[in-house]
């Protein structure tokens, strides 16, 4: 085993992780930065399209209050008020930071950004290049850790543990799939950037990678998790062909959808909006028809994009061109499409700086909750990112500073070292990771999908607890080599995976409402409580409790459902 | 329709072996089924240890690029036919295990970039993304950092890897924000030029376009290699490559039983260019001898254009000082008008690339004749009857070099096969590495002029390419290419002959 030890560690490495190590780096802290895959290259954030900031380039009558009222009305006012209020302020300030490093959004020819329209924001306000915003911000970023002494990039690094003393944390243990052995850093801060939890689904736009780690380390940690059930599903993710499942189709904001029966069936659930509504709406029209035995051939339904203009496909290059090289040319046929895992709202409790409720334990971007509240509006991810990746990597600094860093109970590390060498030793099984990633997707695609209920919960509670007991120990690790042993990894995702599952069952189960981007119809309206309540998940000792807390400091209220978007 | 398909991995477990060794799966294709989908069944059903990298499965991070048969692509973009393939990793970068490579030597590079960056003043920056105009970082903001194209650079496969960052270092740097310093900016010179780089980019970054432009930017500074610096002073001063006087530009053609008919002809219908290095370097006469020899069997009326033909200009070009090749292109425009001809063919590639994709834009206006390669002429001579060819010769198997002025950048790969078609006894066996997936054979770029060592690398590789084939003859349309692979088949002292195709065309006329 490698001990190491270091100021901040920030684990992952997309846009939050980045701009984090960035921050920390800044304060004078040594820094340290993990992926479990290549670093800078491995999370959504280079998938990104577009970047919503409000600026001095904004159009007449916008602002910040309206963006925040626009991401309080799309997060349906679960969101956290200040740390919303918080990104659409401080928006501004990264983008001018990223273009002083080399961010060079699209503008016209007279010299004005390009701002795009999307759904739920009252103006245009989403900067663009291209549809590559994501891109090259991984790209500017990962470039500021380069030629620094302070900063230690490693990829392949998977995390399976934080260590704790005393209830703060004190560390993080993994295994070094590069060097292949097992690795502990000692940190006087921590920040998790691990994103969604896609990859649990079996449609989804997510890159293989997220799992879901962070969630399950900080719920180790003893860490509060909020709107665990809070799924974004993006509602047109490719079906078919098999090799773009899950490849979502931005397109879909400006095209036209038929079920299998040729029909434009949001005539029947948006008559007045068609398509042009949100996206939980129309994922959950678009399961309904699927369910109710409409769907195309391949289990979607048909997306029209052939009458779309062609200025209007320039916006979405990378999609066309992608699809079209693999024989569909959007501007010719349909594609069939259902709803995919995209985006996650929960996550990791934070404040305004990103601290956990573990001291030393910090997190930012996608596997953080609370800034989207029950629904993420475009645009509003890469700008999460910037703002709470910089606001958490200068908080840990400042932490790492002062409180300086502390041994991990000894305990803890023998226990974590012995238990990751024993699943090396393992050998044959019965079973795959793959087959049980597989039947863990499935649980969730029927349980915890676009639409919920208490019974079907309760069925995939159960059903988790089944794999816990039966299906993760048959399962095979096919080397006994750490290096890059990815049967290894699979394994260990997978072990996290079932853990935060169940994490999110439990608070789809305790959201006894509709609310945001959880629907159940068996509760299919929003509670007439007010203010709007958190789910909280947080691990105490063998179990998981569940609360229902009422949100605070809520000074924005809700207007009334004429505004709703 | 379903059926399997053998997937042959070079696997290689560190801890274990000794060196890679190769295993078989055999998996279910179905259409639209792609390289990443088909290594991650083998490794969800049939195994698990199979080790390689992904992310996004959509063309954007970069993580997936390995080899299939030989050549670098993105796994997640390359889609399979159902035929067996074989995969392995990338060639120009240490293996680490399967299909994993080291990639510190590329993030090595732009780490560099970015210390002499924070050197420069201000103004030794020479190349910055948002210094570009919009178009150039528009095409810059689509590379995904993925290294296909340093594994199918020339010049990284022969393993002189400290002499080159490799074509993948400028998009990835400026792309990222980093500025690339004057001096730092010359490592383009040592480019080839060759487009291969380009061709296999997955994101179509137009590659070769910067490392084009680095040149300029260091060639506006009066920061050339001083070798360079003097090829162009020379070019200016004698109008020609060699620094000889111009008037010997028809010395090639005093060798000849009877002289070329085209000489002193002041209009005809075809100007037969013939570009510096067969008119002025001896052991290229032969191309220029064989055309002329091959026009005049045939009849043609063809002009030469004699000392009044100067350097078309690319090799300034090349150096990155385009503008000060607008006087001879001007004066070569005039000279070919003042014949009334509606063709003007070359044998050499370069001019004929340079005179019909960069004269127009330059000078801005129609030449009003239309360039044509030997190799284009020849194959229409041929298909017209015009040149009636022998029986009974001996069989010859040949291989063909595609140049990169021809082939990528001009466009022509089908001419030169279709001569060779007609050849009797000719059998060509091609390299895999043919057309746009042709290797440079180390003579582009001016890259002889700064680093003949280095070139002679590149050729080598291209000579055991040739060599692999079992052919007797490398066959090829560019009296450059031949050059440089003669020189380095006499280096290596190998059993091959390098013969021009506009021999192979005489050898064969009746």
């Amino acid at each position: 085993m490698r001990r190491q030890d270091t100021d901040v560690l920030v684990v992952g490495s997309g846009g939050a992780g980045l701009y984090a190590a960035i921050e920390a780096a800044a304060t004078g802290a040594h820094v340290s930065i993990w992926d479990k895959g290549l670093v800078a290259k491995s999370g959504g954030t280079v998938g990104g399209a577009g970047l919503a900031a409000v600026g001095p380039w904004s159009v007449a009558g916008d602002g910040t209050d309206v963006h925040l009222s626009d991401t309080l009305h799309g997060g349906a006012f679960l969101n956290d008020q200040r740390l919303a209020r918080i990104l659409v302020e401080e928006a501004e300030r990264r983008v001018v930071e990223m273009e002083g490093w080399g961010l060079r959004f699209d503008r016209r020819p007279d010299g004005h950004y390009v701002l795009d329209i999307a759904g739920g924001h009252t103006f245009p306000r989403l900067l663009a290049i291209s549809d590559r915003v994501g891109l090259q911000m991984s790209k500017v970023l990962g470039r500021r850790l380069l030629g620094q002494v302070r900063i230690e990039q490693r990829s392949d690094i998977l995390a399976t543990r934080v260590l704790t003393r005393q209830g703060r944390a004190a560390g993080v243990m993994g295994i070094d799939l590069a060097a292949g052995e097992v690795v502990h850093m000692q940190a006087g801060a921590i920040v998790l950037a691990t994103g969604g939890v896609g990859q649990l689904y079996p449609v989804t736009s997510n890159p293989v990678q997220c799992t879901g780690d962070g969630l399950a380390l900080a719920l180790g940690a003893g860490a509060r998790l909020v709107n665990m059930e809070q799924v974004q599903f993006y509602p047109s993710g490719l079906v078919y062909p098999p090799s773009l499942r899950g490849f979502i189709l931005g397109v879909q904001e400006y095209a036209k959808l038929y079920n299998g029966a040729n029909e434009r069936f949001m005539a029947r659930y948006e008559p007045e909006v068609l398509e042009k509504t949100t996206r939980d709406r129309l994922a959950r029209a678009i399961q309904a028809e699927i369910a109710a035995g409409r769907g195309s051939e391949h289990g979607g339904v048909c997306l029209d994009a052939t009458t779309v203009p062609e200025e209007t496909f320039r916006s979405f290059e990378h999609e066309y061109e992608l699809c079209k090289k693999r024989g569909f040319d959007l501007r010719q046929v349909r594609m069939e499409v259902a709803p995919a895992a995209h985006y996650f709202m929960g996550g990791v409790e934070i404040d305004a700086d990103g601290c956990s409720n573990v001291p030393g334990l910090l997190a930012a971007g996608e596997v953080a909750g609370g800034v989207q509240g029950g629904n993420r509006l475009s645009g509003n991810s890469l700008a999460d990112i910037a703002v709470f990746g910089a606001r958490a990597g200068a908080s840990a600094a400042r932490y790492a500073c002062v409180a300086g860093r502390v041994a991990a109970d000894a305990e803890q590390e023998v226990q974590e070292e012995a238990r990751l060498l024993d699943l090396l030793r393992r050998g044959g099984g019965s079973l795959t990771a793959a087959d049980g990633r597989q039947m863990l997707r499935e649980l969730m695609w029927t349980g915890m999908g676009v639409v919920r209920n208490a019974g079907g919960l309760a069925a995939t509670l159960a059903a988790l607890d089944g794999m816990s007991a039966d299906v993760l120990p048959r399962i095979t690790i096919a080397s006994t080599s750490l290096v890059h042993n990815r049967s290894m990894a699979a394994y260990l995702e997978l072990e996290q995976m079932v853990l935060v599952a169940g994490t999110m069952a439990r608070a789809a189960l305790a959201r006894r409402e509709s609310r945001g981007a959880h629907f159940r119809d068996d509760h299919p309206v929003p509670s007439e409580a007010w203010p709007p309540s958190w789910t909280v998940v947080r691990q105490e000792g063998e179990s998981l409790s569940v609360a229902l807390n009422p949100l605070t400091d809520v000074q924005v209220r809700e207007l009334s459902p004429e505004r709703e978007p | 329709m379903t059926h399997t398909f053998q997937v042959r991995i070079e696997r290689f477990d560190p801890t274990v072996d000794a060196g890679p060794e190769l295993r078989d799966y055999a998996v279910q294709y179905h259409p639209s089924m792609t390289l990443l989908e088909a290594l991650q069944e083998i490794q969800d059903r049939q195994d698990g240890s199979l080790a390689f990298r992904s992310s996004c499965g959509i063309a954007k991070c970069g993580s997936c690029a390995v080899t299939l048969d030989g050549r670098a692509v993105l796994a997640c973009q390359t889609q399979l036919d159902g035929r067996d393939i074989h995969v392995g990793p990338l060639r120009n970068a240490p293996l680490v295990k399967d299909l994993i490579v080291d990639r510190e030597r590329a993030v090595g590079h732009q780490v560099v970039t970015v210390e002499a960056e924070a050197q420069a003043p201000a103004s030794g920056v020479a190349l910055a993304a948002h210094q570009e105009t919009a178009a150039d970082y528009a095409n810059l903001s689509r590379c995904i950092g993925c290294l296909v194209c340093d594994d199918t650079c020339p010049v990284l496969s022969a393993r002189r890897e400290d002499a080159f960052p490799g074509p993948a270092w400028l998009p990835t740097s400026l792309s990222s924000g980093i500025g690339v310093e004057e001096r730092r900016a010359g490592q383009a010179f040592r480019c080839l030029l060759c487009g291969a780089c380009a061709v296999a980019c997955p994101s179509g970054v137009t590659t070769d376009r910067f490392l084009e432009l680095a040149r300029q930017r260091v060639a506006e500074r009066d920061l050339l290699p001083q070798p360079l610096a003097a090829l162009d002073g020379r070019i200016e001063q004698s109008h020609n490559i060699s620094g000889e006087p111009n008037e010997g530009r028809l010395l090639w053609a005093g060798n000849l039983a009877h002289p070329p008919l085209g000489i002193g002809r002041r209009h005809a219908e075809v100007v037969y260019f013939v570009g510096c290095v067969s008119s002025l370097f001896p052991r290229s006469y032969s191309v220029a001898q064989s055309f002329v020899q091959i026009l005049d069997r045939a009849d043609i009326g063809y002009a030469l254009l004699g000392e009044e033909e100067w350097c078309c200009g690319y090799p300034m070009a090349v150096s990155g000082e385009l503008e000060r090749a607008r006087e001879m292109m001007r004066h070569n425009l005039e000279a070919v008008r003042a014949t009334g001809a509606r063709y003007l063919v070359s044998t050499c590639p370069s001019c004929y690339h340079f005179w019909k994709h960069v004269y127009p834009e330059i000078l801005g206006e129609e030449l009003g004749f239309t360039p044509v390669h030997s190799t284009q002429y020849l194959a229409s001579l041929l298909e017209n009857g015009k040149l009636p060819l022998r029986d009974g010769l001996p069989r010859q198997v040949v291989t063909y070099h595609d140049p990169c002025d021809l082939g990528r950048k001009g466009g022509e790969y089908d001419a030169p096969r279709r001569i060779l078609a007609r050849l009797p006894g000719v059998e060509l066996r091609e390299m895999p590495e043919n057309r746009e997936h042709s290797l440079c054979c180390g003579g582009g770029g001016n890259l002889e002029t700064v680093d003949a060592e280095l070139g002679g690398a590149v050729a080598r590789t291209r000579v055991r390419q040739a060599v692999d084939t079992g052919a007797e003859t490398i066959v090829s349309a560019c009296q450059q290419c031949e050059r440089t692979l003669s020189r380095s088949v006499r280096a290596e002292r190998v059993r091959i002959r390098v013969k021009d195709i506009g021999e192979m065309v005489l050898d064969a006329l009746e």
